[in-house]
Parts: C-alpha cells; sequence; structure tokens
C-alpha cells in the first residue's frame, strides 16, 4: 500500500512530477519524485526517524541536505550491492530503490540498545581507555564484541561487488569545484576567455545554493540563471561538465582526485557501464567553489529528529517542494537563517517562533516576523528540544533567564555558516579565522589555486558572483587566456551578519557536538578537565570530528567550546584542517578494474598455450605464469611428477621454458668496461663467442643478482639477468650508465620478450638439438664446448642463438628464437626429441635440479647475503673497481661468523626437510641467543632418494660433518642434519661438459 | 605531483621511481679513504627542509635518470635536468680543475 | 554513457587491429655520434631523426622517437629478410643497433580523432589540440608499458606493448 505524500507541497520545487519513484524503507513501500533525495523522498512522506545513533542509539532523523550529514545514514540496495552508511541526503532517488536504517534492534522504533544512552557515564569520552583495561584477555572475548554489536555503522554486503569500476584522467586549464553561483559565474568567465574548463558538482543538479535559496539574478530567478549559464557551458567543447562528481583530494602540481557516480542513481548500471569513475584531473589553475556547511547549536536534545539546519530547511522546501514539518521554530545567530521564516510561510507552514541569540535583530527581519505574527525572541536560545521520537516542543530561555516551552515539529537551528576549506588545507596550507565571521576561512594556498564564493567566507550572491568572476578571469590569464572579467549580473541584497554563538549553557538534556559519534558538550568538558585540550587530543579523546562526516558540522563547535572552557582565543586553540578524502570513497573505484585476475598483469611465456594444451600446472610468479610441472596421468601428487621430471632430464633430455629470464643487451665500444664495472668479475676480457656467469653486487655489498654475459662481437654483449630482478637491474644499469661514467660509450636495449628460449638438458640433449641447428653449425664438443655461444639459425633459417649454459648440471643448451617463433620452437623439439623420450619440465624440477648441483637462486640471492656468503667470493676481480666492491670489504660482511652457504642432508633419510628452518646446535635450547642460521631452499632428490638442502650457516667450512637441529617453529618440527658441501649430484661437474 | 621530463613532457609521478640524494658523487674506489668515502656515500644523507636534488627515474617512460630539484616542504618542483648532462658536467669541470 | 559514446566506442572496438607483420629496429645514438648519425640517417631516408617525442614517416617506415637519443623503425616485414642488418650497416659506429622486432605487440586504432578510450584512460593530455599528429608518448596504462604515437599521416594510433603483455593489454582494450 502506497502512502501519498503528504509533505509535499504544490507549486515549490524543481523534483519532477511527472515522474513517480517507488521506493521502500524499512520495508515499507512509499513514492517520491525524480530530482529527490533519499532524504527529500522520506520527508515528503512523513518519515522523520530514520536511524539509531552510534553509541547511545538515540532516534535521529535528518540534519542536513547535503553530504555533511551526520545522522541519516541508511543501508541502500541488498544482496551483494548492499552499502552501508550511505547518506540519504546525498542519495538520488531511483525507482526500486530499498533502503534500510542502521544500528537499530529489533526495530528502528523500538531499540532495545538505547539502554546505552542510560550507561551513559560508562560511554563518556575516553570509555575504551578507562573501561575495558582489565584483564586484557576479556578485551577479544567480551568487550570488543558486546561493543562491535552496540555500537556501528551498518554492515557492508558479504558477497563479492558485482559492479564494474573504472578509472579515467581529465586534463584542463581551469577546474571549477562547485556549481554554485560563484562557481558557475568563474567557469563563465574562464571559459568566455577561451580556457579549457572542468566543472565538478556533487549534487545529480548544477547551482548548489541557487537551486535551495530563492534569489534574483539578472531579472531572472537563480535557477533559471543557473540553468541558463549551465546551458551555455555546456554547449562550449572546451567545457566539460561532471555532476555527480566528489573531488576528494587535492594532490600536488595541481591534480585532484574525484569520484563520478556514474550508475549510483539507477538500481543496476547498465551492462559495460561502469558503477563509478575514479576520475584523475590534472588543472593548470583550481578555483574551489564549494560553499559552505551550516553549524548546528550545541543545545538540549539537539539530536532529536526535527531538528534540523535551517538552510536544509531552505532547501528542502525550495528545491523539493517538501515542508519539513507543520509548525517551526527557527533558533538561529545570524541573518540568513533568520530569513528561513520567508520560506516556511511560502510552504504554508506556522512559524511559532523566531529565537535569536542576537539582543536586537536587524530591523528588516524583525518587521517581517512581526507581518506574518511570528513571536520573536531576541536574546534568546532554545534551551532543550522537547519530545522522544520526534520533536513536539522547544524550551527557550530568554535573555533575563524565564524558559518557556512553544509547541513545534521542527526547529530549524542555525549557528552560522564554516566555509568548505578541506580542499585548501589538503596540501598542508593552514586555515585562518575571521571573527567578523565567526568562522575558518581558507589561509595559505598553492600558487594555482584560488578560492570564491562562500568557500572564502563571501556569503552573498552577489559577492559569490564577483568573486566567481574575478578568479575565473584570473585563472584564465593565468593559463595564457587574455581574459576581461566578465559583467557581473545583478542580484538582490541579502543580509549576512552572524554574531558568534556555540553552544547554550541552560540545557537540561544531552548537548550533541558531534551527532555522528555521540559527542557531547559534557564530553568536551570532561575531555578539557583532563588535560586533552589540544584540537588533536581533543579529537582523539572524544572522537570529534571522526567517521564519515569527519567533523564538517562538529569541529568548529567543538574547537569554540574549548577555546571558551580554556578562556583562550579560537585561533589559539588550534584550526581545522582535513586530509583527504572530502566525503567518503568506496574501495572499489579506487581499486577500479585491478581486482581478481586484474590485480595485476599477466606476462605469458612464448611456449604458453602449447604448455596449457599438455596439461600443465602453472605457478604465479612476479606477473609471470609458467609451467611448474607437466602432469601425466596416472600420477598421483606433484612429487611424483618432479620425480619423473628430474629422472628424465639426467637421464634422457628435457625442455624448459626459461624466456622469463631478464635480457639485456649491452652494446657500445665501452661495453666490456662498462660490465667490469658492474659485476664483480672481468667481463672485457670474454673472448667473443663465450658465455660467463656473472654476479652483480649492491653498492652497500650485498648481493644483487646473478646471470650470464655472452659476448657476440666486441661491442656486442647480451646479458640475462633473474626473472625477479630484470627490471631493477636494467634501472641499476642505466643509473650506472646515464651517471656514474655518462662518459662511457654504452647503449642498453632491454629485450626480454624479443627471445623465445629454452633450456634443452640431458645426455641426449645434443642429439635433439642437433635436428633442430641449421647444418652446417656444428653443437659437438670439440666445436661447442661448455659455456660458447654463437648467433645462428635453426628450424630452416629462423634467425637463433644457441648457448651453452647448464643450470641442471646436464649437458645442456640454450636455444633462442624471436617470440613469434616460440611455440613452434617447443612444438619441434617436443616432435623431433619423441625418439630420446624427450620430455617438458617445470620451475618445480628446475628447482630440484639446481638444488643437487648447489647453485643459488633467490632464496639465497635474497638481500642480505653478500657474493662470499654465497661461496662466490673467489670470483671477485682484485684488478678493478666494481659496483660494491668497497662496501663489501666492511668489517661486518668478512666476518668469518657470518652465515654462509652450506649443504645439509637429514640423519633420518625419511624424513622431510623444511625450508626456513633455523639451525641450532645439536644439544642446545632452540632460542634466538642459540641461532646459528636458516635453510633457505629443500628439496627432495629424486637421484639420492632423499630430501637436500641449502641454508646459511655460521663458520660452516669448518663444521664439516658436523650434526645439527634444523628447527621448524612454524610447523613445530625439529630434525637432525648434517652439514655436507653444498653440492649433491655430480660435484665433479663431469656430466656437463661432455 | 608532476614531474616534468626534460625529454617526455610533464607526466604523473606514477611513471617516475624515486632514488634519492643527487648530491651525493660515487667515490674514486683507489682513493685512500675510500672505505669512508663509500660509507658516506651509501648511507650519510642529510634531511633538507627546503630545496634539494633528487635522482629520479622515469621508470614508465624514457628509462631518463633526471635530477629534480624539489622544495621538501612544498613539494615544489622548481628544475629538473637530464641525469646525464649533469653527471658529464661535473666530469668535464673535475678534468679541467688543476 | 550516453548512446552516442556508446556507438563510438564500438566503432573504436572494432577498429583496434594488431599489426602482424612488422620488422622494428631499435637504434640507439653512440656516445657523442648524432651528427653523424644524422647525416648518415639524411643520406638514407632523406630526414634527421626526431630528438623531441614524434614520430615520422620516411623511406616506407615510421621512425618513432623511443627515448633519448633513440628511436625504433618500423617497417613491414618481408620473408627472409631481417633490415636490422642494413640498418647496422647504414648506422655502423654511429649508433647501436638492434632487432626487437618480436619485443612488442602493435595495435593500430584507426581514427581521425582522438576517443574516449585514449583520452580517458592514459596520463597523457590526448585531446587533438594537445597531441597532434606524429606525437609520441612512452607511458603505462593499467600497470602495462606502452608507447602510443599519432601516425604522421593523422590516420589513427598506433600503441605498442610489450609482447608478453598482450594478451592482458588486448583484454584490457576489450573492456570498453
Amino acid at each position: 500500500m502506497t502512502q501519498s505524500q503528504t509533505f509535499r507541497v504544490s507549486g515549490l520545487g524543481l523534483v519532477d512530477r511527472t515522474k513517480s519513484l517507488d521506493f521502500t524503507f524499512d520495508g515499507v513501500p512509499y513514492t517520491g519524485y525524480a530530482g529527490d533525495t533519499l532524504a527529500s523522498a522520506l520527508l515528503a512522506n512523513g518519515i522523520r526517524l530514520v536511524g539509531r545513533s552510534f553509541k547511545y542509539h538515540r532516534p535521529r532523523g535528518i540534519l542536513t541536505a547535503g553530504s555533511e550529514e551526520p545522522n541519516a545514514l541508511v543501508e541502500l540496495r541488498s544482496g551483494a550491492r548492499r552499502e552501508p552508511n550511505t547518506r540519504a541526503t546525498v542519495a538520488e532517488l531511483y525507482e526500486g530503490l530499498e533502503a534500510k536504517s542502521q544500528n537499530r534492534f529489533p526495530s528502528l522504533s523500538f531499540d532495545l540498545l538505547s539502554v546505552n544512552g542510560l550507561l551513559s557515564p560508562v560511554f563518556s569520552a575516553g570509555f575504551y581507555y578507562k573501561t575495558f583495561m582489565w584483564p586484557a584477555a576479556f578485551w577479544e572475548k567480551l568487550y570488543e564484541p558486546i561493543i562491535r554489536r552496540a555500537a556501528g555503522l551498518g554492515s557492508a554486503a558479504i558477497e563479492p561487488d558485482p559492479d564494474l569500476y573504472d578509472k579515467a584522467n581529465a586534463f584542463c586549464d581551469v577546474l571549477v569545484i562547485g556549481s554554485g553561483p560563484a562557481g558557475l559565474m568563474a567557469a563563465l568567465s574562464a571559459a568566455r576567455a577561451g580556457a579549457k574548463v572542468i566543472v565538478v558538482d556533487e549534487s545529480f543538479a548544477m547551482g548548489g545554493r541557487l537551486l535551495s535559496d530563492v534569489r534574483s539574478i539578472d531579472g531572472k530567478s537563480g535557477v533559471d540563471w543557473a540553468n541558463a549559464v549551465v546551458a551555455e557551458l555546456a554547449a562550449s567543447p572546451r567545457v566539460r561538465l561532471m555532476p555527480r562528481t566528489t573531488i576528494f583530494g587535492a594532490y600536488d602540481s595541481g591534480t585532484f582526485g574525484a569520484v563520478e557516480r556514474v550508475a549510483d542513481h539507477v538500481a543496476v548500471p547498465a551492462a559495460g557501464e561502469p558503477r563509478q569513475r575514479l576520475w584523475h584531473i590534472v588543472a593548470k589553475h583550481t578555483i574551489v567553489a564549494q560553499g559552505s556547511t551550516e553549524r548546528p547549536i550545541v543545545f538540549g536534545n539537539n539530536d532529536r529528529p526535527g531538528v534540523m539546519l535551517a538552510s536544509a530547511v531552505r532547501s528542502y522546501i525550495n528545491r523539493f517542494g517538501v515542508a519539513p514539518g507543520q509548525t517551526a521554530v527557527v533558533f538561529s545567530n545570524n541573518d540568513d537563517a533568520a530569513n528561513t521564516i520567508d520560506d516556511l510561510i511560502r510552504a504554508g507552514m506556522t512559524v511559532a517562533a523566531l529565537v535569536d541569540t542576537r539582543p536586537i535583530l536587524p530591523p528588516a527581519i524583525k518587521s517581517k516576523a512581526r507581518k506574518h505574527g511570528i513571536r520573536v525572541f531576541e536574546g534568546a536560545a532554545v534551551a532543550d528540544a522537547i519530545g522522544g521520537q520526534r520533536v513536539s516542543g522547544a524550551r527557550i530561555v530568554a535573555a533575563y533567564g524565564t524558559a518557556q516551552t512553544i509547541s513545534c515539529d521542527l526547529i530549524a537551528a542555525s549557528g552560522g555558516f564554516n566555509p568548505n576549506v578541506q580542499v585548501t588545507t589538503h596540501l598542508g596550507g593552514r586555515s585562518q579565522w575571521q571573527e567578523n565571521l565567526a568562522a575558518f576561512v581558507p589561509g595559505t594556498l598553492p600558487k594555482w589555486m584560488a578560492v570564491a564564493g562562500a568557500a572564502n567566507g563571501s556569503f552573498s550572491t552577489s559577492s559569490c558572483l564577483i568573486d566567481g568572476a574575478r578568479t575565473g578571469a584570473e585563472a584564465a590569464a593565468a593559463c595564457g587566456f587574455a581574459a576581461a572579467v566578465a559583467t557581473v549580473p545583478s542580484t538582490d541584497d541579502e543580509l549576512t551578519e552572524v554574531s558568534a554563538f556555540w553552544h547554550v549553557e541552560a540545557a537540561k538534556h544531552k548537548a550533541f557536538v558531534d551527532q555522528q559519534n555521540d559527542v557531547t558538550a559534557a564530553d568536551i568538558r570532561l575531555a578539557e578537565r583532563e588535560g586533552f585540550r589540544s584540537v588533536e587530543h581533543l579529537k582523539r579523546y572524544t572522537t570529534l570530528g571522526m567517521a564519515t562526516d569527519q567533523g564538517k558540522t562538529s569541529n568548529v563547535n567543538g574547537l569554540a567550546m574549548m577555546a571558551e572552557l580554556t578562556n583562550k582565543s579560537i585561533p589559539a586553540t588550534g584550526a581545522t584542517s582535513a586530509r583527504p578524502p572530502y566525503t567518503p570513497v568506496s574501495l572499489g573505484v579506487l581499486a577500479g578494474e585491478h581486482r581478481e585476475k586484474h590485480f595485476k598483469p599477466t606476462r605469458l611465456t612464448p611456449s604458453h598455450d602449447w604448455a596449457k594444451e599438455r596439461g600443465a600446472v602453472f605457478v604465479e610468479t612476479g606477473m609471470w605464469l609458467r609451467a611448474q610441472y607437466f602432469p601425466k596421468s596416472g600420477e598421483r601428487d606433484w612429487l611424483e611428477t618432479v620425480n619423473r621430471e628430474v629422472k628424465t632430464v639426467r637421464s634422457g633430455v628435457g625442455v624448459c621454458d626459461v624466456s622469463t629470464l631478464g635480457k639485456i643487451e649491452v652494446h657500445g665500444t665501452d661495453a666490456g668496461k662498462f660490465l667490469d664495472r658492474v659485476y664483480i668479475n672481468m667481463m672485457s676480457t670474454l673472448g667473443v663467442g663465450k658465455a660467463r656467469y656473472g654476479m652483480m653486487l649492491r653498492e652497500d655489498g650485498v648481493a644483487m643478482d646473478d646471470g650470464t654475459a655472452a659476448r657476440f662481437a666486441d661491442d656486442r654483449y647480451f646479458i640475462t639477468t633473474t626473472t625477479a630482478n630484470a627490471i631493477k637491474v636494467l634501472q641499476h644499469l642505466e643509473l650506472c650508465r646515464q651517471w656514474h661514467w655518462p662518459d662511457l660509450d654504452v647503449q642498453l636495449f632491454p629485450v626480454s620478450d624479443q627471445w623465445a628460449q629454452y633450456s634443452v638438458a640431458g645426455p641426449r640433449a645434443r642429439d635433439l638439438l642437433a635436428k633442430i641447428v641449421d647444418a652446417p653449425f656444428d653443437i659437438s664438443n670439440a666445436a661447442f664446448p661448455y659455456m660458447a655461444c654463437a648467433e645462428i639459425t635453426a628450424l630452416g633459417g629462423i634467425k637463433a642463438r644457441i648457448y651453452r649454459l647448464s643450470f641442471s648440471g646436464e649437458l645442456a643448451y640454450e636455444i633462442a628464437v624471436p617470440a613469434r617463433y616460440g611455440d613452434l620452437l617447443i612444438r619441434r623439439l617436443m616432435s623431433e626429441g619423441e625418439e630420446f623420450g624427450a620430455i617438458p619440465y617445470g620451475t618445480e624440477a628446475l628447482g630440484v635440479m639446481r638444488i643437487e648441483k648447489g647453485h643459488v637462486a633467490g632464496a639465497e640471492l635474497n638481500g642480505t647475503t653478500t657474493a662470499a656468503d654465497l661461496g662466490l667470493g673467489k670470483m671477485a676481480s682484485t684488478k678493478k673497481d666494481f659496483v660494491g666492491r668497497v662496501l663489501a670489504q666492511r668489517p661486518g660482511l668478512v666476518d668469518p661468523d657470518r652465515p654462509r652457504l652450506i649443504g645439509f642432508k637429514p640423519i633420518d633419510t625419511a624424513v622431510r626437510l623444511r625450508g626456513g628452518a633455523h639451525f641450532i646446535g645439536k644439544d642446545e635450547e632452540p632460542t634466538a641467543q642459540n641461532d646459528q642460521g636458516y635453510m633457505t631452499s629443500v628439496a627432495y632428490s629424486p637421484m639420492l632418494g632423499h630430501w637436500v638442502g641449502l641454508g646459511l650457516l655460521a663458520r660452516s667450512e669448518a663444521r664439516m660433518g658436523e650434526i645439527l637441529k634444523a628447527v621448524d617453529p612454524v610447523r613445530g618440527e625439529s630434525t637432525l642434519v648434517q652439514v655436507v658441501p653444498a653440492a649433491f649430484y655430480d660435484v665433479e661437474g663431469a656430466r656437463l661438459r661432455v | 605531483m608532476r614531474i616534468n621530463c626534460p625529454f617526455c613532457g610533464e607526466r604523473g609521478n606514477d611513471e617516475f621511481s624515486y632514488l634519492g640524494d643527487a648530491s651525493v658523487v660515487r667515490p674514486d674506489a683507489s682513493a685512500p679513504d675510500a672505505a669512508d668515502a663509500f660509507y658516506a656515500f651509501a648511507y650519510e644523507r642529510r634531511n633538507v627542509a627546503g630545496p634539494t636534488q633528487e635522482l629520479w627515474y622515469h621508470s614508465a617512460g624514457c628509462h631518463a635518470w633526471l635530477v629534480v630539484t624539489r622544495d621538501t616542504r612544498t613539494h615544489e618542483i622548481s628544475d629538473v635536468k637530464p641525469a646525464q648532462d649533469i653527471a658529464l658536467e661535473r666530469q668535464n669541470s673535475a678534468s679541467t680543475t688543476p | 554513457m550516453s548512446d552516442l559514446a556508446n556507438g563510438l566506442r564500438a566503432e573504436q572496438h572494432s577498429a583496434i587491429v594488431e599489426r602482424p607483420d612488422v620488422a622494428v629496429t631499435h637504434i640507439s645514438a653512440r656516445r657523442g655520434m648524432l651528427a653523424g648519425l644524422n647525416d648518415a640517417a639524411r643520406a638514407a631516408f632523406g630526414v634527421e631523426f626526431p630528438l623531441t617525442p614524434r614520430a615520422l614517416d620516411a623511406h616506407g617506415m615510421t621512425i618513432v622517437w623511443a627515448g633519448p637519443e633513440q628511436w625504433l623503425l618500423i617497417e613491414p616485414a618481408s620473408k627472409g629478410v631481417d633490415p636490422s642488418l642494413q640498418h647496422a650497416k647504414t648506422f655502423s659506429g654511429f649508433a647501436s643497433v638492434v632487432d626487437v622486432s618480436d619485443s612488442r605487440t602493435i595495435f593500430q586504432m584507426a581514427i581521425s580523432r582522438p576517443s574516449d578510450v585514449l583520452v580517458q584512460s592514459m596520463g597523457i593530455d590526448f585531446e587533438d589540440t594537445s597531441f597532434k599528429p606524429g606525437d609520441v608518448a612512452i607511458t603505462h596504462v593499467s600497470h602495462l608499458g606502452v608507447m602510443v604515437w599519432r601516425l604522421p599521416d593523422g590516420r589513427g594510433y598506433e600503441f605498442a606493448c610489450a609482447r608478453t603483455y598482450t594478451k592482458d593489454f588486448r583484454s584490457w582494450l576489450d573492456r570498453f
């Protein structure tokens, strides 16, 4: 049963009454109109109570009409799209919208946890620190779950987010943030000068306060003027209008983060359309025209549904055509709010009283009130709102102390306006207190930023227009566009006087400073008494200004009250500054398309498709997807497969894709000299047609990477890096080339993707490759010995390179062809290898074989080891300078007690070794003091029939044969191991030189 | 932050990698005080509040190393030069100094 | 998204094609040899190598700036011919020359004006007035390194991404 919109006022508002929209709130169906927010539609249907508060579960309504809303937080949508803490005041109404109230149990109107309000001494400021101190175990098991249930802000969806999120970039000369009178005028002024302009506004309609206040500009209504300007801007190809877009942060050099809510205003985004888009906007010049936020006044029960900011009351009446009540009391300290009586009367409401804290009201306002028969209380205050789940009256305390209660269902309150300075402080700018405005205004600004209108404390419409025209022209001029300041249209003048007033002392009930965090005036006093007086302490002690609204309606009140309590001026007490984000940003939009398998890019090897066909199991190594092993049917587990692969390589022949190695061409007349300086060993002496293993250090003496250098001509080397370090090594070499030795003639070419490279290993490797390389190239041991390299052709004329390198310890070659032929080559290797029983092998078998041979890899080259630690100290040349040479000689790095690479085998050969296990003396306790090193790599050796390990052990050479404990505290295992040489198979290396 | 690469033009800092102080120069390994000099080169840095010269690498762009003059207080960048040009100047002035 | 934009995207999508058979040679000037290199280039191609991020058509090739004193020479591949060998001869002593035909995948997008795909997706100002025919940018998109240039004759754009990322880059293009 759809209820009628009894609070909708005919003839007022900008909503489209021809487009009726159905929605539900807590399961009850209602209707609203296109152009409504959820908040305005709820108010149109007479719904005032929309949520329960965070800590005390007090009934809460709608305080504002904008993104500063602390109270009206709801869960929107359901299932995977459920979204907690959505501000009803900015949620655009759409057909089928589902909303639920939060923090209520079991129902919104009857909340059992509202007894928290009775326990308020327990929940006062600092309650976390005081109440739940002891015993510590109680925190996790008892206190936290209870607090989490009692205090919270809705619940997030459990299912994965089904929507798409996108990222985009935009560039402009002038970015205008906000589309109120100042923003529109600034955009118009800059655009007419020819600048490329972007205008963003967080609302779905452009016009800012012109949509909510009745103004006349250029003889038109404010709304008509705004529409005309928007139309002119929209028609310009150099202007981009971005409604539903929030600038959430300002960053260095004029860059901004923004979220565009592309499809938040529909139930489900259209196919292929993102829900939200993250914008990265780069602007040469920026005009902040984000207006101001009205301050509440802190009085008793000022959080009751029916207490609303005066500007919000005007928004609901003028923009949405909704009367937020029947009988209103206006409570203010400024002209702007006092003038709300005009709008209330236009909406057909009764104004029971105008209560102003100022001793004397401007005559114009006073006589207007009198004309409408409104009771005027000067120098008075509303001390308390009366009523439980909604306001039923206001207790007014007059200047001379007498109190009386007046019936009403709406209190339109205003404590003045805070310019929205947040974005101007994101880069460290400090806002400045301006006494006559009783507000902080922007202070120091980046030179590419200007502030216009209410955001700068220029509150009247005419000053907004003047500011806008001027800043727009200046911004365009700063971008090189000759600009005449646009003619400022005439407007009706309004009064904007304010007299500072923060908090009603005579309040009898709880008076809230921060409604979202349930911080009361009493909490501020408590913080002052307990010494938490600086704004930073005040915030952390009371939680003032935290959570989703970041204190937009509370920070200045809290600060001003602390200033009063400490008898200091407001600027001496502190200033408000903000960090991004301006309003909450969903994690989904920050992630964009980078989720699940798109979290990072995937690199595929040239043999990937083929390996997939062969049923390879893949492993992620960095960005790469590599074949880990190739199971055959009937094999029970990975170990059985890997054992077979190792045995086949060691007895026949196997092929492994090693294309993931980093590959760099190093050319130039000084290439050899250059490589001498970056490797610890000599490379300039390498003969053409030869390759050499090399190690690079960091300048601090620690090993950085290892690989091979092959020389194809005097001025032409080709070097490889480990898969993981390819990018890092290139960056390092570029630094050496450009910065350390700019005089050397060296050119670097990253060619990792150019070559498909396969290791062909095993006693039959030569037989297989003889069928692949083109005649007459001779790969016999005599013609092409161990560590030879050559540029050849293969497979009938395809350019190729061949290297006699071995990681497995077997007779082995690496053969490379241009990547486009990688698939062809692997298929040919397999088909030609059939007669030799050739198999493919993966990274796992590769790893087993290198451990059997004692070769180091990533687990040993782990950023803490030196060349000497890895048993490669003798490789270092003493005849030359190289990166890391000097610092590698530091006493700490040559200490004989340093853990060095050595081998281990289990005493009980049936036992599995564990990587990461720590070595402890056989009879010692497993303590940190007794730690002598750790196991870096382990593998089951199918050749030896037991596990073998490599590890780093203090004074290792002297301890050959010693028996130690390998303790794995993670798995609770302790294994006896024997120290053995770091090579387990074919220790003499006879197999690779045949 | 945006960095004006002398080769590519102005780009977002997401395209660059930061290394550190550009005022330290790799010492002569054959000098008698090489151990101390390399220690200082690798580890000793001033913590400047104000303009500093820093090495940045245009990793997602042209692979040029750059010397960026940046004010650590405001992140304002007043100058960007190719590191190689500065390194060559440094070498030339070192070789012409008696 | 407006119908117009959706239509535009569909059109762009079908217009993005991989260039299958290209030979690409990477040229990097030897230290202090730029003048000699340009003399050789003028003699061989009738043009000098661009010193700023620009691409130009010459001698049946597109010459694309690829970093300080570095260029890619992109030309149609023909079977059995390795143009990098000829280029190495031409520029011997003036430049180091490497065949990188298989290092990158080149995508061509045949549109005359910058599209949403370009304008919104990269940290480069691609608007017509900022990124003109013949302009080149080396940048990244969605964590992938890319080179992009506007064809000197204004026919469209080309992107180059590392070959092993082709599948990912294609799927990134296809999400539009």
